[in-house]
């Protein structure tokens, strides 16, 4: 029985993924997979702590009897677990036009919102109270952070419905979040983070300022990191429209000189503001995406 | 422009090909939505449009390249040469070409061929500048213009038969060269187109654009029996003896098998005669003996009585024999060694003994004989010194008409040989020059010595190597013969008295070199032994049909007994007879002996018309009748001739082997962009 989610797990690359429609089940598939993999992992039993034996009342649920105990004593010991901590966690999702570009089975905002989803999912099964921003040149959705199982139908109700348009501006949306989130917890911001540097890293200090412990997930396509063309082409930018008419051969060296320059400050910007940034392959695995989450939320407690 | 090869012109259509590849294969601009365009902003059109560019060029090159390699193998060539174009405004020339050579002289052909010379210029000749060329052998070509057909007679009536053979070949190409560009004419041969004169002779040359050729063959009946008689030797020089006159000839006969007489004669008295069978259109040899006895120099000559000579002395071979003594020669030995290899005297005697034949008779001596006169030449070699009394009886030999060659040897004490024999010597010793391989070069390659060493005075004694030899000095009034190839003399004479001496300043031992032991050695010797005591030497070379110098004193003996020359020098224009000349000088008579070219006896004819249609231009023109008229058009030999002149398709292919260079350059960079 145990084998059975650590194998789907394993066999959830982000062609599954991309053909699981419902926000939850993916979810759900995810990270209790991911869940059942921590035990071989640095993380174990961090999540849900033993705290005492209380008497089985009735109603209890028979699950939580310890049947050691009970034959040992002959009496019935229910296991009873520490409460989490009531740490907010808001996922800041990207919505923009550029994240609808997609060379792989999952576009950049499919791989985004399902990270999201599965980070949310992962937060309230922590007992965390999880909330999501949406946002391309504003915030498009605020859903404060809960903890309640029908606030996580909503949050991820509202990413399924979720579409990707509009330009981008990463400073204001974040701007307007740190002044939104009142309660310090952590930020997860979700984004390419394709946009001028020096407002995002004002943004992103505004967000430390007003106490937050911020993560910043870069999701960027293969096409995006090798720019894999060779031909004569005519590049048309998904937000702005501007097109770039090109031979890509000559263009793949110019291309790749200003990327690396540009993660290149994100980098500097971000290791400045002792902020955590992973920047992820639409090709990889979730689980990734969610270690770092975990490492990063032991740090904070 | 015109094509040689038209045939693969259709492949210029290939020439389409890179165009309609580039234009389909062209890349297709792909649409990509895309969502950091930002980062190509630096990455603009310019790019785009430079390989746009690139690649029609690319594609132009390659266009280029087919057409050239295709035009190249077509091999292209201007119709209208140089030579026409230059043309225009030209006076018409006629060129009339007389052969002079032996052949010509016989019977009324001479004659014949003045005729119809003269009988061309009066037809031709109006509103023509008229060039005379007259012409036998390679050597003998006369070109002459004339202001008119008045002159031009006159230069063919001064013309004459000499005895020289005939060169077609030569003659045409002299003629044709002379004519330069920017003409046209005639050209007319009159000659009796001996085959000799043009198989063998090399490639016919080709008139240039514009110029007709015209072959006139004189001297039409050629009887059908003839012999020619050639030797090997026309001089000879031999020891009184039994049997000593062995002389070979050889007969060709041109007709009938059959027999004839051989007669030899010596000074006109006839010495013997055999009988010798002539096979049909072959050849034989015959060898003829005689006993001389007494010295001197006889005019030999060799006749054979059979079917009448086509040419006045091809039944006879002229030969020239010197009857001498053995030369004596002393050898004094100045350094008796047992090993030869440090004897001089024993290399010399070898040289100079050597064969049964040998004219020379060398005996060696440790001390000079008391009475060196009966010897004809002395040699001292490696003497460092000889009493007084020796000296003196040196110079009064010397004086009294003696040769005497002196040589030295390593280690000899310098001023015991000057003190001793520096008086009579043409220099003394200053010392050893510094040690080093060393070469003998001429220095006066006209010597008798050196001229008959090296065959022409044009070989050299460049192999003959010495590490040691001695450094001269007062040598101002002596004549270097020979020198080492750093300049110092080698080989000097002086004359004393009657008599002259020969000086050495190298080893003729083994001791400081190989010398001895070279081919060379024995013919030096020999031949500096021999211009001591009066060897045979030519004041001039006589050839049949040359022009010949008469130094100033000389005169010249014919056979038919006329003279020339005398006290003044005199150039005769050519020599025409065969026989024996005698040249008559103060220092006394030489004989002789003048015979003709085989070839030039041999009398069959070439074809007129192959002739013409070789050489003619003519046959690289061609006369068409068209709708619009006559037109004129290359030959096929006429277009070859052509475009070997222009040579453009190799240029062309040259062009597309540089473009394709070119275009892998360029591939490269578009393949980069």
């Amino acid at each position: 029985m145990s084998k059975t989610p650590t194998a789907a797990v394993e066999l959830l690359d982000t062609a599954t993924l991309a053909r699981i429609s419902s926000m939850q089940l993916l979810a759900r598939t995810v990270v209790e997979g991911f869940i059942l993999g921590l035990h071989r992992s640095p993380f174990r039993g961090f999540s849900v702590e033993f705290a005492e034996y209380r008497a089985y009342a009735p109603g209890d649920d028979i699950r939580h009897i310890d049947w050691k105990a009970y034959a040992k004593t002959d009496r019935y010991f229910v296991k009873q677990f520490e409460e989490e901590t009531n740490l907010a966690c808001h996922v800041v999702l990207d919505a923009s036009a550029s994240m609808a570009y997609g060379s792989q089975p999952l576009t950049k905002f499919g791989y985004a919102a399902r990270l999201a989803a599965c980070l949310s999912y992962f937060m309230m099964r922590q007992r965390d109270a999880a909330g999501l921003v949406i946002f391309d040149t504003a915030v498009r959705e605020l859903l404060p952070a809960a903890m309640r199982p029908s606030h996580l139908q909503r949050l991820l109700s509202t990413l399924e419905a979720c579409r990707p348009g509009g330009e981008t501006d990463l400073a204001g949306p974040l701007h307007q979040t740190a002044l939104s989130v009142r309660n310090r917890g952590l930020i997860v911001l979700i984004s390419d983070l394709l946009g001028d540097i020096q407002p995002l890293l004002g943004a992103l200090q505004h967000l430390k300022f007003a106490g937050h412990d911020v993560i910043v997930f870069q999701v960027l396509d293969r096409d995006e990191l090798e720019f894999p063309f060779s031909d004569l082409a005519e590049f048309t930018d998904l937000e702005s429209g501007r097109k770039i008419r090109t031979s890509s051969r000559s263009a793949r060296q110019q291309y790749l000189r200003e990327l690396t320059a540009h993660q290149a400050a994100i980098r500097d910007g971000c290791a400045d503001l002792k902020i955590d940034l992973a920047t992820l392959d639409t090709r990889m695995p979730l689980d990734i995406a969610l270690a770092e989450y975990l490492y990063r939320r032991s740090r904070s407690l | 422009m015109s094509w040689l090869n038209p045939s693969i012109l259709w492949l210029l259509a290939l020439a389409l090909a890179p165009l309609l590849l580039h234009l389909v294969l062209r890349q297709k601009v792909r649409r990509v939505m895309f969502s950091a365009v930002r980062f190509l902003a630096s990455a603009g059109h310019d790019v785009l449009v430079r390989r746009r560019w690139l690649e029609w060029l690319l594609a132009g090159v390659r266009t280029v390249c087919i057409v050239l390699l295709v035009a190249g193998f077509a091999r292209p060539f201007f119709a209208g040469g140089r030579e026409d174009a230059a043309a225009v405004g030209s006076r018409a020339m006629l060129v009339v070409m007389l052969d002079v050579s032996r052949s010509m002289s016989r019977g009324s052909v001479f004659s014949e061929a003045l005729d119809r010379a003269q009988r061309i210029i009066n037809e031709n000749g109006a509103d023509r500048d008229i060039r005379i060329v007259t012409f036998s052998d390679a050597g003998s070509v006369s070109i002459r213009d004339a202001r008119d057909a008045g002159e031009a007679m006159e230069i063919l009536r001064q013309a004459s038969p000499g005895g020289a053979g005939t060169d077609i070949v030569a003659a045409l190409t002299r003629t044709i060269s002379s004519l330069g560009a920017g003409r046209d004419g005639q050209v007319h041969l009159v000659s009796d187109l001996q085959a000799t004169a043009i198989e063998r002779r090399g490639e016919l040359p080709h008139l240039p654009h514009g110029f007709s050729m015209h072959v006139h063959a004189v001297g039409g009946n050629i009887p059908a029996d003839s012999l020619f008689v050639s030797g090997k030797d026309a001089f000879l020089e031999i020891q009184p003896g039994e049997n000593n006159l062995v002389t070979t000839v050889r007969i060709a006969n041109r007709g009938r098998a059959g027999e004839a007489d051989v007669e030899l004669r010596l000074n006109d008295k006839p010495i013997s005669t055999r009988r010798v069978r002539l096979p049909q259109n072959g050849q034989t040899t015959v060898d003829l003996r005689a006993t001389i006895a007494e010295p001197g120099e006889y005019a030999g000559c060799i006749i054979v009585k059979g079917p009448p000579p086509l040419l006045d002395g091809d039944d006879r071979f002229h030969f020239v024999v010197r009857v001498v003594e053995k030369i004596r020669v002393a050898v004094i030995n100045g350094h008796p060694a047992r090993d030869p290899a440090q004897d001089a005297a024993f290399y010399v005697a070898a040289a100079l003994g050597a064969g049964a034949d040998s004219p020379f008779r060398a005996e060696t001596f440790e001390k000079l004989p008391a009475d060196p006169s009966p010897w004809n030449a002395v040699v001292l070699a490696a003497v460092e010194r000889l009493p007084e009394p020796d000296i003196e009886r040196l110079a009064r030999y010397v004086d009294r008409g003696g040769g005497l060659i002196v040589s030295v040897g390593p280690g000899m004490d310098i001023a015991a040989f000057n003190a001793s024999l520096g008086r009579l010597l043409p220099a003394r010793l200053r010392g050893i020059a510094a040690e080093g391989e060393r070469l003998l070069v001429a220095a006066d390659r006209t010597h008798p010595l050196v001229r008959n060493v090296t065959p022409g005075g044009r070989g050299d004694f460049g192999r003959e190597g010495f590490r040691s030899v001695y450094e001269l000095k007062d040598s101002q009034d002596a004549h270097v013969i020979l020198r080492f190839d750093d300049g110092r003399p080698a080989l000097l004479e002086k004359t004393s008295g009657a008599g002259r001496i020969l000086m050495f300043a190298g080893c003729l031992d083994r001791r400081t070199g190989n010398f001895p032991l070279r081919a060379i050695f024995v013919p030096f010797m020999r031949e500096a032994v021999r211009s001591l005591c009066g060897g045979r030497q030519r004041s001039c070379e006589i050839v049949l049909g040359a022009p010949l110098r008469l130094p100033a004193g000389v005169r010249l003996a014919r056979p038919d007994g006329s003279t020339a020359g005398g006290d003044a020098e005199v150039t005769l224009a050519s020599i025409t007879q065969p026989g024996i000349y005698r040249l008559i000088s103060r220092d006394g008579e030489q004989l002789h002996a003048v015979n003709g070219d085989a070839a030039e006896s041999d009398l069959r004819p070439a074809v007129a018309a192959d002739v013409e249609r070789a050489v003619s231009p003519a046959q690289s023109v061609e006369i068409r009748a068209t709708a619009s008229g006559i037109e004129r058009v290359l030959s096929p030999a006429g277009r070859q001739q052509a475009e070997r002149r222009w040579n453009i398709g190799w240029w062309c292919v040259l062009a597309a082997a540089v473009l394709t260079l070119a275009e892998l350059w360029l591939a490269g960079i578009v393949s980069e962009k």
